[in-house]
């Protein structure tokens, strides 16, 4: 039996619901209005595959939950002229309402610090909303060629692999050469990375640089099984993995050659950056901001994270990523352009 | 020994089990279907297909996850013959060499039969890949370990040797369309010295051309717009074939041609298991092999030979059963798909290693096992739903070229997203067409530009770290020796059959000029230009690109100058490899006023949709664009024009849009008006 008391007090309360519900839609948020039902997505400059996309598309799963009006957001690829051609993609023609977020590394970052007149982005310009981990990468060698520290690679000649004189792999052995004082003897021309790390195991080439995160979820039972040995770490701070592997930085004494050095390890600590292009109102860039964050401490995502050897403790907020590009940008030209002759660029 | 065999044979059949389960096989098959799918779809293939399903494998098992993934990547080989036999298109880099016989057999109303023996030979060479591959594990690690960067640099001089076979008998234009093939792949930032080479100051060019869109132009483009010059069916006056009949003969012919199939599967799936050499060679390496050991093949591939659709395909689909071995055992892609596979392990906690062949050897077989079992799938999916594609063949051009010159720029536009794609169709689709009609053959060029960037890495490789003791090593001698011996045979053989043909210092005449050396003459000019452009760079950078292009303008003087001064043999009278290896147009009967006016109408078309696609962007652009075509070409009733716009434009919509997300190039409407982006692609 159903009372008219009851019904009476159903009402009632429907009534007080839609009371309160009033006023909270008129002060609704209307960030989650304009994401709500919205695609967002997230642009990696490069290839699918590897450990950025891996790492991107995995944190994009959960930041969805953390957006407010939990839009889905989906993965996009645009690989091309080692980054640059999404960069300037980013800064020239993407929307910038905030349902477009890009991911580069931060040697495009610095390229565009650099070579300001080749590029049409400024680094400087992107709104960072933070980095998803550190990068840092290292110069190592396999277990039974005749270096086992930095010194013996200053004492004669280690043929290291490369890509092309354009990139990372061989930029860092570059400014190895040139700031530390070691023998590299480059060869050119592999095709990946993972091409290289063949050539390693096949003994073709005594090491190569390579990212430890690269190392750490790709090849865990070399690290297990000290197949590999770590001469050096580009970076501001000793991983906690390899405390006994000196830090480039500390190798350099002369104050010049140390800024050099600095300019091109300040970033790595922001290593694997999301940004906004410069246009996109400052409160869902706000939001993003604050979904990032929430997205560092759902234990969801730290659980998949621990899955992929991403370090999540490394991770940045948008703040810390936004000032120390500032700071590389803010370099005196002096250290900039020499910066740009370390790495053998013409 | 007899423990390790026992523990294989144990993971064989637990990894079968496995598979076997329900949902397992459901997820398998689910993504044979949609390989299939995207098979068909130029220019869209495993790479984009697997990429787009990680996502949802996040939920399931490992065995289920790899099933549903390669169950795509294997099957995509199955599908990508579908176009390539019904319109030219190749619908993927893999399946270029079918084109070679698939286009003439469905003009002879034989679509049918060359369907059915793609899907049959594509069925058992993936079969036949993935149980070599089976049967190989154990000793792949060592076998991989030990292809060096010289013997990679070896084997990529023994798949260019093969420019020789595919010339047929034009052997000085093969020669020089080869080299520029290699010149071409040059294009982009050179790895020693960061030189820009041909770059022309865009970011575009730093990463060189991308294959799709030159593919889909040289081989593509010239076969639609022939079909707009012919103005008729593909298959016009054929006989009426019946369409059971020849899918009854298609699968036979694969069945009696069994050797060849075995032999180009494993060709496939041994060049496959080499990483660094590149899926997109593979086809033409099994085609050349065919042509070069099957009897009368010299006179009849490139013509219909059903036996040349057979080599390419079963060696397309057995590659990812090679390719899957190194991404597993090292961590190294054997092909673009694979690469997004390894992403897939970091997300499944694996590690690629040699643990895969040992604690996870199950996994691994499983892997195995859904590759075939997908080519299974994959071929039966394509008898029981494909099969009446066939008639498409027998269809007026007005219906199939809107549709069709959409999806292949679209296809293009898979290159990298951007304007350059539909630059590099545009400007390849005009040098094939125009190589087709004066019988340059294409083929030469797409293994040079496959082969030329991994000939001079492997090469700068080699010397730079063993000096020229790369020379001394016993696989490298072994894979040269191979190569000199493919060479120098078919040369001694036709030394031998030469009692009908005159040596050419007696064939010497007056100087005879025709039209068609106008093109050898712009081809000169054009690798010229390119010489002269690379002559500034700093040694290292331009050391082959010179070397070649040199090369390249003598083999191509030396051809201009034979047409000129040489009388030719009669064709299939002995001389060089006896026939024209490639398609003939078969367009000479409308005479040069027509196809002259016919081919500037269809490139005109593909210009205008080029404009409609920079101000309106491409997804308005192509009911506009079907419209128009289907009206002013054809003057097809409007009921039919409209539903044809709408639906395909919908397809459209569905798979680039919503589905696969492509970022569209931006536009001039939308730069005005951005708040008209919310149209799709504007």
């Amino acid at each position: 039996m159903r009372s008219p008391v009851w019904r009476t007090m159903i009402a009632a309360s429907i009534a007080a619901l839609g009371l309160f519900a009033a006023p909270l839609q008129a002060k609704a948020d209307p960030v989650a209005d304009f994401y709500k039902g919205k695609t967002v997505t997230l642009t990696w400059a490069g290839q699918e595959g590897g450990t950025y996309a891996t790492f991107g598309q995995a944190f994009i799963r959960h930041m969805a939950k953390h957006v407010p009006g939990q839009p889905t957001m989906i993965m996009r690829y645009m690989p091309g002229a080692g980054g640059l051609r999404y960069a300037n993609h980013a800064a020239g023609v993407e929307q910038a309402d905030g349902t477009f977020l890009g991911m580069i590394t931060t040697d495009t970052v610095l390229y565009g610090f650099m070579f300001p007149d080749k590029v049409s982005f400024k680094p400087d310009q992107f709104q960072w909303i933070g980095s998803i981990a550190r990068v840092q990468p290292l110069i190592s060698v396999w277990h039974t060629k005749p270096f086992k520290t930095i010194e013996d690679l200053r004492a004669r000649e280690a043929v290291m692999g490369a890509t092309g004189k354009g990139s990372p792999s061989f930029q860092y052995l570059a400014i190895a050469n040139n700031l530390l004082g070691t023998k590299i003897r480059p060869v050119l021309g592999y095709k990946g990375n993972q091409d290289m790390i063949l050539a390693v195991e096949r003994g073709e080439i005594d090491g190569q640089e390579n990212t430890w995160d690269s190392w750490a979820t790709g090849y865990p039972h070399w690290i297990a099984e000290k197949k590999l040995v770590h001469l050096v770490q580009f970076g501001t701070q000793r991983l906690p993995a390899l405390p006994d592997v000196p830090l480039a930085i500390e190798l350099v004494t002369n104050p010049d050659d140390k800024a050099v050095m600095e300019f091109h390890s300040s970033l790595l600590a922001a290593g694997r950056p999301i940004f906004v292009p410069s246009g996109v109102p400052a409160e869902r860039v706000e939001a993003l901001r604050k979904a990032f964050l929430a997205t560092l401490k759902d234990p969801e995502y730290l659980a998949e994270a621990k899955k992929l050897s991403i370090e999540a403790e490394s991770a940045l907020d948008g703040a810390a990523v936004q000032a120390l590009v500032l700071k590389a940008g803010s370099a005196p030209a002096s250290v900039k352009s020499r910066a740009a002759q370390v790495i053998d660029l013409p | 020994m007899e423990s390790e065999a026992i523990f294989m044979l144990q993971s064989a059949g637990e990894a079968l089990a496995l598979i076997f389960q329900p949902e397992r096989m459901m997820y398998l098959g689910l993504g044979a279907l949609l390989g299939i799918i995207l098979g068909i779809i130029p220019g869209i293939g495993g790479l984009t297909g697997t990429a787009l399903l990680i996502p949802f494998t996040y939920a399931m098992d490992p065995f289920t996850a790899f099933a549903f993934l390669l169950g795509l990547a294997s099957t995509t080989g199955t599908g990508d013959p579908i176009p390539a036999v019904l319109f030219g298109v190749p619908g993927g880099a893999g399946s270029a060499a079918t084109v070679l016989d698939g286009v003439p057999m469905a003009k002879r109303g034989e679509a049918g039969r060359a369907l059915s023996a793609s899907y049959m030979s594509s069925l058992m060479g993936g079969v036949f890949g993935a149980l070599l591959m089976a049967i190989a594990i154990p000793v792949m690690r060592p076998l991989v370990l030990l292809m060096g960067s010289p013997e990679l640099f070896a084997l990529t001089i023994f798949g260019i040797s093969m420019v020789a076979l595919l010339s047929g008998n034009a052997p000085l234009r093969g020669l020089a369309a080869g080299g520029l093939g290699v010149m071409l792949s040059l294009i982009g930032q050179d790895p020693q010295t960061a030189t820009f080479r041909w770059t022309f100051d865009t970011t575009y060019l730093w990463d060189g051309l991308p294959l799709v869109a030159v593919v889909l132009g040289l081989f593509a483009l010239p076969e639609l717009a022939d079909l707009a010059i012919a103005r008729t069916a593909i298959a016009k006056d054929a006989p009426k074939h019946s369409l059971t009949k020849g899918m009854w003969q298609g699968a036979a012919d694969c069945f009696r041609n069994w050797w060849l199939v075995l032999r180009c599967s494993w060709l496939g799936a041994a060049f496959g298991a080499v990483p660094g050499m590149g899926g997109a060679v593979i086809d033409w390496l099994a085609y050349g092999h065919a042509l070069r050991t099957e009897k009368g093949a010299k006179q009849t591939f490139g013509r219909g030979d059903v036996r040349g659709v057979i080599a390419s395909e079963s060696a397309n689909n057995a590659k990812e059963g090679g390719a899957l071995i190194p991404t597993v055992a090292f961590g190294v892609p054997g092909s673009a798909g694979m690469a997004i596979l390894l992403g897939a392990f970091l997300v499944h906690g694996l590690v690629p290693g040699p643990e895969m062949l040992t604690t996870n050897l199950t996994l691994t077989y499983s892997m195995v096992w859904s590759i075939a079992i997908a080519n299974i799938v994959g071929a039966g999916i394509c008898y029981a739903f494909s099969g009446q594609l066939a008639r498409i063949a027998t269809l007026r051009y007005t219906l199939i070229l809107p549709a069709v010159m959409t999806i292949v720029y679209v296809g293009a536009f898979q290159g990298r997203g951007d304007w350059g794609d539909l630059y590099v169709l545009m400007f390849f689709g005009v040098v094939g067409w125009l190589m087709k009609q004066f019988k340059w053959p294409r083929a030469p060029l797409i293994l040079g530009f496959v082969l030329g960037d991994s000939i001079e890495r492997y090469m700068a490789i080699s010397i730079s770290r063993f000096g020229m003791d790369w020379l001394t090593r016993p696989i490298v001698l072994c894979i040269l020796a191979l190569t000199l011996f493919a060479l120098l045979r078919p040369i001694i053989q036709d030394f031998r059959n030469r009692e009908t043909e005159l040596p050419f210092w007696k064939r010497l005449r007056a100087p005879l000029f025709h039209r068609n050396n106008l093109f050898g003459v712009f081809f000169l000019l054009f690798v010229g230009t390119m010489v002269a452009f690379a002559w500034g760079w700093n040694w290292e950078a331009k050391a082959i690109p010179v070397i070649v292009g040199i090369a390249t303008l003598l083999a191509a003087g030396a051809g201009l100058l034979a047409d000129i001064f040489v009388r030719q043999p009669a064709e299939g009278t002995g001389g060089n490899g006896g026939i024209h290896m490639d398609l003939d147009s078969g367009t000479s009967h409308l005479g040069l006023t027509t196809v002259a006016k016919r081919a500037s109408a269809f490139f005109g078309w593909l210009i205008a949709l080029m404009a409609g696609m920079a101000t309106i962007g491409l997804l308005p652009s192509v009911p506009l664009f079907i419209v128009a075509f289907m009206r002013m070409e054809g003057r097809e009733p409007w009921r039919l024009t409209l539903l044809y716009a709408f639906f395909t434009t919908l397809f459209f919509y569905v798979a680039f849009d919503y589905l696969l997300h492509l970022p569209w190039p931006p536009t001039l409407l939308g730069g005005l008006f951005p708040a008209a982006k919310i149209i799709p692609s504007l």
